[in-house]
């Protein structure tokens, strides 16, 4: 976990409503997208954006770079208004999605030199960066390729590059590995890391893959039905739900004495054939662990099952239907 | 072949035929709009008889396609990074939106220039027929018929950037609507005296009826160019607030619903 710093991003009480007024009856319909959420985004952070489909994570994304006007709200970068200050503020803010693209008929060179002048980036600057991000992603020998036949995982590594060309305080990154195979996708994520780590940046990052923003975020934000529902390190939202599962497998005698001695910590198990399924914070592992090892009690296999944000995702799901 | 999997086709292209709006007013809207272009124009022909007359037609074509081509280049632009679901990517650089605007409108300057070099090369080569031999007068013309041609681009922009990609058919639909009104192909007198006062609130037919004149009197129409310059700045204007207020409006909704990128 990162030392929280400054805050390089705040929002305050954004909330994004919907309208549609049906001009034969004048009735109107309202969806609230978003729903007066308020975070903050610190320098060096790597926070995790997480929802179901529908949540507003899109439509917050969009209001966070100005494609969508909020109906309510602040947003503050660098405790500057984000409206009053934008094309300063997005000097040092970038964006890459899955789901957008680069024009298919400029080069990949082409297309990143333009991006480049859109920062203000000098000529030089700009040959030296393109050439140091498309080396990094392995990419410098297609540099003069079209962008429009590239496959996913090639525009994605594209559009990363196209995001930190700037050189950005900050980056939002909606579903970057999104379609990627596997091991593209431990690149990207590499990446970013390695990127945070050297150059201190903060990133808003936005996937449907549990495991991989548990890897890399200090933190995450769960949004559902367009309100925070969590906000805390991956671990601590993963276990606010279930505890860890702790299976050993004792044989003969040993097992009564294991019993007892669960039963008088008061931890919650259960009996499987010659298995106890014990349910306890991840901290009291070691107690048990300890004191099992004190009553000489042995046992010949032990699975310790941590709670993982998939399983809280889950359980709203769940809570949802 | 089995007919109804023939059947089964034509289907799927009637459904959507007679679902959508844009799909059906084609089926009408080209028969009707060259009906009224060609016959209005044999009724000229009919009562002309200027030596001058393919001359001032083609001139007046090639000053249509300049207006058209700086039309498409605003809308193009447009589309181009709509269709490359490049829009959100531009826009959440620090670009601002009047920057876009500026950098639309010269590429369509120079595409105009482009255009206006070649049609007179063209013209020049085909029926030995030198337009420049009208002179400098033409300059100012060039420049307000580019001009109209950014305003109708942008008031085609503001709807597509309203209503999205499905709605590009306007990029054609809209500048064809102003043909009859401009008096490109014939004179707006030709036309009933309720679409005259219509034609005459805009700047086109001022600015095609100038260019008849100086081809054949060879003096400056003055007050024809002086109208036109008017008339050509303030619907600038008008199409340029028009689609900055439909950009922020159209941001109500998101950008990214255009792009396609939800």
């Amino acid at each position: 976990m990162v030392e929280k710093k400054n805050s390089v991003l705040s929002v305050d009480g954004l909330t994004k409503i919907f309208s549609q007024r049906k001009w034969y009856n004048n009735s109107q319909k309202t969806f609230v997208a978003v729903n007066n959420i308020s975070f903050k985004l610190y320098e060096g952070e790597i926070l995790g954006f997480l929802g179901p489909n529908g949540a507003g994570k899109t439509t917050t994304i969009q209001m966070l770079l100005s494609l969508m006007t909020p109906s309510s709200g602040i947003i503050q970068y660098f405790n500057k208004n984000f409206f009053t200050h934008r094309s300063e503020i997005l000097q040092q803010i970038s964006f890459a999605s899955a789901y957008t693209k680069l024009p298919g008929k400029l080069t990949i060179y082409e297309n990143l030199d333009i991006y480049g002048r859109l920062y203000g980036l000098s000529a030089k600057e700009r040959a030296l960066r393109i050439e140091e991000y498309l080396t990094l992603f392995g990419m410098w020998e297609v540099r003069h390729k079209y962008t429009g036949p590239l496959s996913a995982g090639q525009m994605t590594r594209i559009m990363l590059a196209k995001a930190f060309l700037a050189e950005p305080k900050i980056v939002l990154l909606d579903e970057p590995t999104a379609s990627l195979d596997p091991d593209v996708a431990e690149d990207v994520k590499n990446f970013i890391v390695k990127q945070q780590r050297e150059r201190n940046i903060s990133v808003l990052f936005t996937s449907h893959n549990m495991a991989e923003v548990e890897q890399i975020c200090d933190r995450v934000l769960i949004l559902k039905d367009g309100i925070i529902i969590a906000d805390n390190k991956p671990q601590e939202i993963a276990s606010s739900i279930s505890k860890t599962r702790v299976v050993l497998m004792i044989e003969g005698h040993n097992f009564t004495l294991a019993q007892e001695f669960i039963h008088q910590r008061n931890w919650r198990f259960e009996i499987k054939d010659n298995c106890i399924e014990i349910q306890i914070d991840e901290h009291d592992i070691a107690s048990l662990l300890v004191g099992l090892a004190k009553m000489d009690i042995e046992y010949s296999h032990i699975s310790i099952e941590k709670p993982t944000l998939e399983d809280y995702f889950l359980h709203i799901l769940k809570k949802t239907k | 072949m089995e007919f109804y999997r023939i059947w089964a086709i034509i289907l799927r292209h009637l459904l959507i035929t007679f679902r959508a709006v844009h799909r059906t007013i084609d089926i009408l809207y080209w028969p009707l709009l060259n009906i009224v272009l060609w016959g209005c124009n044999s009724l000229w022909h009919e009562q002309n008889e200027s030596p001058l007359i393919t001359f001032m037609l083609l001139t007046a074509l090639l000053f249509w396609q300049i207006l058209f081509r700086a039309n498409m280049e605003v809308c193009a632009s447009l589309l181009e990074e709509l269709k490359s679901n490049n829009f959100c990517n531009i826009f959440s650089t620090p670009i601002t939106l009047g920057e876009w605007m500026v950098a639309v409108i010269f590429i369509g300057f120079l595409k105009s220039i482009f255009t206006f070099i070649f049609g007179t090369t063209c013209i020049w080569l085909l029926y030995s027929l030198n337009i420049l031999s009208i002179g400098w007068s033409l300059i100012p013309f060039v420049a307000l018929i580019t001009i109209c041609g950014w305003s109708v681009g942008y008031l085609t922009a503001s709807c597509i950037i309203t209503w999205g990609q499905q709605v590009e058919g306007l990029m054609w639909v809209i500048v064809w609507a102003f043909v009859p009104l401009s008096g490109i192909f014939f004179p707006v007198s030709i036309l009933p005296s309720w679409l005259q006062a219509i034609a005459y609130c805009l700047p086109q037919p001022y600015l095609f009826e100038g260019i008849r004149s100086l081809i054949s009197t060879g003096f400056m129409p003055t007050a024809l160019l002086l109208k036109g310059l008017i008339l050509s700045l303030l619907y600038f204007m008008i199409s340029l607030y028009f689609f900055k207020n439909l950009f922020e409006k159209s941001k109500d909704v998101g950008l990214a619903r255009l792009d396609r990128y939800e």
